[in-house]
């Protein structure tokens, strides 16, 4: 026999697959075996084995011949590729050109081919259909292509026959197809025949017809997709169903009877179809007691639940299974059975190593239809894979959380390795989600001992054990609570940042000053520091401003720019001095001053510039309560101005002067002049006085056009 | 490593004027050597420096009336600074030599006319 492999898409050949001969029924040792060459081809003999007449008669007979292709090393892992019929010939002829085409050879997948036709021989484009075998064990969906051809794939046996159906807006449309048509069949779809139901529900003591109870036919050969259909009881209790025959075998009838969820009643019918398509049946409420049995699956040792387990229910003696549940997350599994009376029932539980318990549940156990159970197991609870950590990052005193704060979270617990930690960032509220693998080797019941650090803005702002509420699967949730004031940790008044960027290059310039003047001198040419920064305005409608890194992607950050740049041989003001504290302000309370310490503002000047502002004069109502806030601001603006000395200005506030206005206007220089020298301890002339008041006077004047 | 930003840019200063300091004194060398070797003296100095890094920018906030905020700097941030200082020559020939004061940006006579 001579002949050459091919794919069946590509028609290309196939090398290297062994080609074996076999008898017709595929039984028995293989006649011959030889292997595809570079180019598809065989070539081998085919043996007369006079002692094995089966053989023998069927090659030298006109019968046929199997021809199987196999992968080298497939064994019977994957079976025959292909099984074809070859005509068979007289003894010692040449079977020549055969054509072997394998399915998918360069994949494990194969896969017919078909041609779907309608009733009028018109291609069924672009539609799915639904593939199962007449048994029903399989079913997949496939999709037509514009001109009707599709493919199937098949990871088994080629199947001897398979149905395909069609389901449309008039009915359903079937075809078969069987594997003499060959694996690129046309499939001429015809309308499906029909089953019916004529059915009525009737109460248990009296025929009643009852309505508004919903109908399912379900199928316990497990062919058919389940519920095969419904319907609704009518007035008269009358129920009626009509649904293609999809199968040639009709369901194996389970009427079960619903009120909302509930399920009442049901009925097996066995050979319903019998005389007809069109069955009949009559449902009888109460004929069936519905048992409920709820049971939970602990380990045996820990008595913790154990989810995840297969448990089955079988019939007394362990004789037929009846249903299959998982354990829920408490371990929990719930079976409702319907019958004639509570009977015997089995539990099995199996874990992934085998079957881990087995349990008689008495019908005695029921009590008005209900029991409940427990099952002992030694499997323990699967260890999670993963941990995750659902969390809140809640501020102290309810203040509010800065923004991109980052959430890390250590494993403290040992873990070959070392630590190991995952981070996330918080939303603006402060939830936060991290996930962190489960250690190689730990056992079911072991969790993470987190640690939780907060870092806002790369600065460590809170170290605080994780008080971490597990789940069963790995998954725990927790508050992590920041009990110091955040706010304050790298975030300050946009005023302050100049004013550090300003002290720095001040600092910088006073070490240039060193240089010889004579020779030359160095001077800060420019000093430009561009930063990127969180804003926000505060309660008191100041900027406030935090340098960030690292961020969350997407979110919004500033960015301030800050140049410096002299203005040389230019006379600047006298220094200022030092800021004053806002205790000169002997208005204000020891509590105010801590509240105000607490928004930024520390000194006079703070509060001055703040109260310039509308938005900040009005905040500050509310935190000083009781006191005089027009006054408070006089005094402070007194205290504040640049155009008197510092000494002069506390002077005068300690001489009892509460404003600029009442400086300007004192009426006797010469008394204001001897009551200063005398505090300050200097002699002042009342020309110095009258010169100092000329200046808050002009402080105080209002610019006029005329002034030019 | 946190560096202080006074720290660090007065270290850049003393830096550039310790360097200074070294060419005036080779400078003055030179002008001692002359008589014996011939070769005209020369004083080096530094006219400009410019430096400009990126790093990371941190500010820990001041907590009273009488202090300032402080800056601190790490490196590999996203902030960048960049600085320049500039040398001005003292007017040579007169009794009390003091610096020549130009404002930033603006050319030197050499510059102008070189």
């Amino acid at each position: 026999m001579r002949g050459v492999v091919l794919d069946r898409s590509t028609r290309s050949p196939v090398p290297d697959v062994l080609v074996s001969l076999w008898n017709p029924d595929g039984k028995g040792d293989p006649l011959a075996v030889t292997g595809t060459d570079g180019r598809g081809q065989f070539d081998t003999e085919i043996p007369i084995l006079f002692g094995a007449r089966p053989a023998a008669r069927e090659v030298d007979g006109a019968g046929a011949q199997l021809v199987r292709v196999n992968r080298p090393g497939d064994g019977d892992r994957f079976g025959p590729l292909l099984t074809v019929g070859v005509p068979g010939r007289t003894r010692g002829d040449l079977v020549d050109s055969v054509v072997v085409y394998v399915d998918d050879a360069f994949s494990e997948r194969r896969r017919f081919f078909g041609h779907a036709l309608d009733p009028q021989g018109s291609a069924i484009a672009t539609a799915d259909l639904t593939v199962a075998d007449p048994g029903g064990s399989r079913r997949d969906t496939v999709r037509t292509d514009a001109g009707g051809w599709f493919a199937f794939p098949l990871v088994d046996e080629v199947p001897a026959r398979l149905r395909l159906w069609r389901q449309t807006p008039t009915g359903a449309l079937v075809g078969d197809w069987t594997a003499e048509q060959g694996p690129e069949a046309a499939l001429e779809f015809a309308a499906a025949r029909e089953f019916g139901v004529d059915g009525k529900v009737t109460g248990i003591d009296a025929p009643v017809a009852v309505s508004g109870l919903r109908v399912e036919l379900l199928d316990r050969s497990g062919a058919w997709v389940n519920p095969v259909d419904t319907a609704t009881t009518g007035e008269s209790g009358t129920f009626t169903m009509t649904f293609p025959a999809l199968l040639e075998v009709p369901p194996q009838a389970t009427f079960a009877l619903y009120s909302q969820d509930l399920r009442l009643a049901s009925q097996d019918l066995d050979g319903a179809w019998a005389a007809g398509p069109r069955a009949k049946v009559t449902i009888r409420l109460g004929e069936t007691t519905r048992m409920v049995l709820r049971g939970q699956v602990l380990n045996r040792s820990s008595r913790r639940s154990v989810p995840g387990l297969r448990v089955e229910l079988w019939t007394a003696g362990f004789g037929t299974l009846l249903q299959v549940r998982t354990t829920g997350p408490d371990g929990d599994f719930t079976c409702s059975l319907t019958g004639e009376a509570p009977a015997d029932v089995g539990l099995r539980v199996y874990a992934s190593s085998g079957l881990a318990a087995e349990q008689a549940v008495p019908a005695a156990q029921f009590s008005g239809g209900q029991a409940s159970v427990f099952v002992e197991v030694d499997a323990e609870p699967p260890a999670p894979s993963s941990f995750r950590v659902a969390g809140r990052v809640l501020q102290h005193g309810a203040g509010q959380l800065p923004p991109a704060l980052r959430v890390e979270g250590w494993d403290y617990s040992p873990r070959a390795g070392g630590l190991i930690g995952a981070a996330a960032y918080a939303a603006a509220d402060g939830t936060f989600e991290i996930a962190l693998p489960a250690p190689a080797g730990a056992s079911s019941g072991a969790v993470p001992q987190l640690v939780f650090r907060l870092y806002a803005a790369d600065v460590l702002v809170g170290t605080t054990p994780g008080a971490v509420t597990w789940g069963p699967d790995g998954t725990g949730t927790a508050v992590v609570e920041l009990t110091g004031t955040i706010e304050d940790r790298g975030e300050v008044v946009l005023h302050e940042l100049g004013e550090t960027i300003a002290d720095a290059v001040n600092r910088m310039q006073g070490q240039l000053s060193r240089y010889p003047s004579t020779v030359g001198t160095y001077v800060v040419d420019e000093m430009n520091v561009s930063v990127p920064v969180s804003v926000r305005l505060d309660g008191l409608g100041q900027i406030r401003t935090r340098v960030v890194e690292q961020v969350p992607d997407g979110t919004q950050v500033g960015q301030v720019t800050l140049r410096v740049r002299p203005a040389l041989g230019v006379t600047g003001p006298a220094q200022p001095g030092l800021p004053q504290p806002l205790n000169v302000l002997t208005e204000l309370t020891l509590t105010m001053v801590a509240a105000l310490n607490g928004l930024r503002v520390y000194s006079v000047e703070d509060l001055v510039r703040l109260a310039q502002q509308p938005a900040g004069r009005q905040a500050l109502v509310p935190l000083l309560p009781g006191v005089d806030l027009d006054a408070l601001l006089a005094k402070a603006a007194l205290l504040a101005t640049p155009v008197l000395p510092a000494a002069v200005r506390q002077a005068l506030v300690g001489l009892g002067f509460a404003s600029l206005a009442a400086v300007a206007d004192a009426t006797d220089p010469e008394a204001l002049a001897n009551a200063l020298s005398a505090r300050i301890g200097q002699p002042i002339t009342a020309g110095d006085v009258r010169e100092w008041q000329r200046r808050v006077q002009a402080e105080l004047a209002i610019p006029l056009p005329s002034d030019g | 490593m946190k560096v202080p930003l006074n720290d660090f840019l007065a270290g850049l200063a003393g830096g550039v004027l310790d360097g200074q300091l070294g060419l005036d004194e080779l400078g003055r060398d030179s002008i001692d050597a002359f008589a014996d070797t011939g070769v005209l003296p020369t004083v080096l100095a530094w006219r400009t420096v410019r430096v400009e890094l990126p790093l990371r920018l941190g500010v820990q906030p001041k907590d009273g009336a009488d202090a300032v905020s402080a800056a601190f700097l790490t490196p590999d941030g996203t902030a960048r600074l960049a600085l320049s200082l500039r040398y001005l020559e003292s007017e040579q020939g007169v009794d009390d030599p003091q610096p020549v004061l130009r404002g930033p940006g603006v050319p030197t006579d050499e510059e102008v006319a070189p």
